[in-house]
């Protein structure tokens, strides 16, 4: 029934495949993989949680995890200058990350792929599932769209995208324009990180195929690149979060909208110019 | 052996591209909800001490930082004070050599006028004294010549007229002389 490392077969799937149902509910070979994700996530967050309560010895994944904790409640906090407002956005941000990250990193386990139930992968990395990144790229926006809300108020937020065409045709046009940008960051999200981790898997799968018996050594320069665009890819989901949110907050308002129309306007476009840089990583 | 299914979901449906990828909205539902679950638990017990933590430590920090500001502002006080000690002290050192100098100059002066007094009283006192000898000096040598003259008198005359006489008579001579010679 399983086929254990079978290198000498191809399958390269672009969807999760079912492992089994719950009730009606499908439970793929990605899901198997991103459950124990979490299991680790939870255990080690808690562990670094224990360690800075001081209940616990820290140890280098504790300390590993409060620097980086550290450096992108830092980046949030250079992105959203209002305290309160990065401080609000900051859990959802990083918790993509450090979630995004173990995903991706725990689908490059040598066990993910080889081991088939039949021609079905056993287990497949969670991060390359398109269920994961749409849902993760979706409450990006979602939460974007309630932070702006509460921000500039229900219709304040709504002023952002309709505007009436017979004062102002042109912000009208561009109002448009936002809807579809809005729609576009979802896709734009979920693809990316979706494109990117599959070509990763793909890469090690078909490296592991051509090198066969030598592979254990070949992947080895692979697996340390895909740590590293693991990394990377964790890291553009977050900024580009981040930065999503935080121009629903500065859109018509915020703390910048006290400072003078063109330096509100620079800021803005200095972070949507950064947003496009990262989008092109 | 060698099969490989690429995008070979894809193809099924044609149409359906979203299910060709795997999304599924059961499956977007669950990760989705998994996900949010994830971040609430975090919000609520993981993140807040870390961030208390953080922010402890950057409180920390910026007491440090203002307590070394204080201490060299405190130090550049301090040293501004000592500098200005050091001047007022060297410019009441110079007042004070200077008043030395002033008054070593009245001392000495003082004790020079004191000195020259002296020495002038006791020349001045010699003087009285060598006067005083010498008059006492001239009468013993009149009065000795005097003797001498009644003596030589007598003794040419051989005889005495009177004593008192002869001697108020020679000294009326001497005395004479002596004006004659003035």
């Amino acid at each position: 029934m399983f086929t254990a490392f079978a290198s000498s077969s191809l399958h390269i799937s672009v969807k999760a495949d079912t492992v089994f149902d719950i009730a009606g509910w499908p439970v793929t070979n990605a899901n198997l993989v991103g459950m124990v994700g979490l299991i680790l996530l939870v255990w080690l967050m808690f562990r670094t949680r224990a360690a800075v309560l001081g209940n616990k010895k820290p140890n280098f994944a504790t300390r590993l995890v409060v620097w980086c904790f550290e450096g992108l409640y830092n980046t949030v906090q250079q992105v959203i200058p209002d305290p309160k407002w990065s401080r609000r956005v900051a859990p959802l941000v990083i918790t993509m990350f450090f979630f995004i990250a173990g995903q991706y990193w725990l689908g490059m386990l040598p066990i993910v792929g080889p081991i088939t139930v039949g021609h079905t992968p056993l287990f497949r990395g969670q991060a390359a599932d398109l269920n994961m990144t749409f849902g993760l790229a979706i409450t990006t926006i979602v939460m974007a769209q309630i932070y702006a809300a509460r921000e500039l108020g229900f219709l304040g937020n709504i002023k952002r995208y309709i505007i009436n065409p017979l004062r102002d045709p042109i912000m009208s046009f561009v109002g448009i324009l936002e809807i579809v940008a809005e729609l576009s960051r979802v896709l734009s999200l979920s693809f990316r990180l979706f494109g990117n981790v599959l070509a990763g898997e793909v890469l090690l799968a078909v490296i592991a195929y051509l090198t066969q018996i030598a592979s254990p050594v070949v992947l080895q320069p692979f697996y340390f690149f895909e740590l590293f665009i693991g990394g990377i890819q964790a890291y553009v989901f977050f900024m580009l979060s981040t930065i999503f949110i935080s121009l629903g907050l500065t859109h018509h308002g915020g703390d910048e909208e006290k400072h003078t129309p063109e330096a509100s306007t620079t800021s803005i476009d200095a972070r949507t110019a950064t947003a496009e840089g990262v989008t092109t990583i | 052996m060698n099969s490989v299914n690429y995008l070979a979901s894809a193809t099924a449906g044609g149409s359906d591209l979203f299910g060709s990828l795997g999304l599924d909205w059961k499956l977007l539902v669950m990760q989705t909800v998994a996900f949010i679950l994830l971040l609430l638990v975090f919000k609520k017990w993981v993140y807040p001490p870390i961030l208390a933590m953080l922010d402890k430590r950057d409180a920390d920090i910026r007491e440090g930082l203002e307590a070394a500001t204080k201490a060299k502002q405190a130090a550049n006080d301090t040293e501004m004070r000592t500098m200005e000690l050091m001047q007022q002290a060297r410019q009441e050192s110079r007042d004070i050599v200077a008043s030395a100098r002033t008054e070593a100059a009245e001392l000495v002066a003082n004790a020079r006028q004191d000195a020259e007094a002296q020495a002038e009283r006791i020349i001045q006192a010699g003087r009285q004294e060598t006067q005083a000898e010498l008059a006492k000096a001239k009468r013993d040598l009149q009065s000795e010549m005097v003797s001498l003259v009644v003596e030589a008198t007598r003794t040419v005359t051989a005889e005495t007229v009177d004593a008192a006489k002869d001697k108020a008579l020679i000294r009326k001579r001497l005395d004479d002389l002596q004006k004659e010679t003035v």
